[in-house]
């Protein structure tokens, strides 16, 4: 199951004005793995997957997704093929409710055997009656990932989930990735936590200069000099 | 296909339907107001296309657009379902209008 490529980005170049955000950048994911998508800020993580979500057009490059060539992605299409695209500014709707994200999820992709698990693993049981808009940061990440669960999608693409996430939520976050991938769905989870990523991902990729670099595990991207260099720093 | 995925969730189509019917309403006033000067039936399609197109900047506006995108449902139907609203209201306005002219 591993071996077989669920979305693939090849060559994509981005540029908003004179600025080249992205230039030959690749992401490619395989059924039941995870993906690390490491690099600083402004390197091209989020349009690299905005890219590949369908949400935002490259000027270069070309997207396969499920063994066909995408020739205009677009998110609603893609969605519809087995794709989430999970951030929590972009995946939510601040004016609904909990109840109505779940809910909604539950009816659309006929996940209501999932729901009640879902809520149970990411403690969202006293927040359903609140709306997303009042949920704090972790907590909008906990309900990411929980509409990801009951969505059981092909593959995910998951914008920095642990950003705001609180030390003892965190390894739930990280059991809900592992359970997605072991259902056979392509994860890639992008961010600035090491030890997390890490932990959870069996491929790393480095975004530097608005180009990837795929380093291998997590412990051959350890012994990469470059990569200690240029992004853990010395004390790593 | 789409519309009948969006109108089947929970919450927001009611949401989306009100919007329609509060945005024609103040287009309606604002028309009235401003006396424009085209034909009625003209101007009730203009007020609820402007509705619908409001109604689609707003759900774009407060990401719901996203959301839905990854319910699988383009932005279109948003659209769509404020101009039901919307186009309701016109043809219970015209039919009430009808019944006092006539």
């Amino acid at each position: 199951m591993a071996d077989v490529l669920v979305l693939e980005a090849d060559g994509i170049g981005v540029s908003f004005g004179q600025r080249e955000v992205l230039r030959a950048a690749g992401l490619r994911l395989r059924a039941g793995g995870i993906t690390a998508l490491l690099g600083r800020n402004g390197e091209g993580k989020t349009t690299l997957f905005r890219v590949a979500a369908g949400l935002l057009r490259a000027d270069q490059g070309w997207i396969r997704f499920r063994g066909r060539t995408v020739l205009r992605p677009r998110l609603a299409r893609l969605a519809q093929q087995g794709l989430l695209y999970s951030s929590q500014e972009a995946s939510l709707a601040p004016g609904l409710g909990v109840r109505e994200h779940l809910e909604a999820y539950a009816r659309r992709w006929d996940g209501a055997g999932r729901l009640n698990d879902a809520v149970e693993r990411m403690r969202l049981g006293e927040w359903l009656e609140h709306r997303a808009v009042g949920l704090s940061g972790g907590e909008r990440q906990r309900l990411s990932l929980a509409l990801a669960l009951v969505r059981a999608p092909a593959c995910l693409l998951a914008d920095e989930p642990f950003a705001g996430v609180a030390p003892r939520d965190r390894e739930d976050v990280a059991d809900a990735i592992r359970d997605l991938a072991d259902t056979g769905c392509a994860v890639a989870v992008s961010g600035h936590d090491v030890d997390d990523l890490f932990g959870v991902s069996d491929q790393v990729i480095w975004m530097t200069a608005g180009t990837t670099r795929e380093l291998g595990t997590p412990e051959e991207a350890r012994e990469s000099f470059e990569f200690r260099r240029g992004y853990l720093g010395p004390a790593r | 296909m789409a519309l009948l995925h969006l109108l089947r969730l929970p919450g927001l189509p009611g949401v989306l339907l009100l919007r329609g019917g509060l945005a024609w309403m103040i287009l309606r006033f604002a028309a009235a107001y401003a006396s424009v000067g085209i034909g009625q039936v003209a101007l009730g399609i203009v007020v609820c296309g402007l509705a619908a197109a409001t109604v689609l900047l707003d759900a774009v506006r407060r990401r719901e657009t996203l959301f839905l995108a990854n319910l699988g449902i383009p932005w279109w139907p948003v659209a769509a379902t404020a101009a039901i609203s919307a186009g309701a209201l016109e043809g219970l306005l015209r039919a009430v209008a009808g019944g006092v002219g006539g």
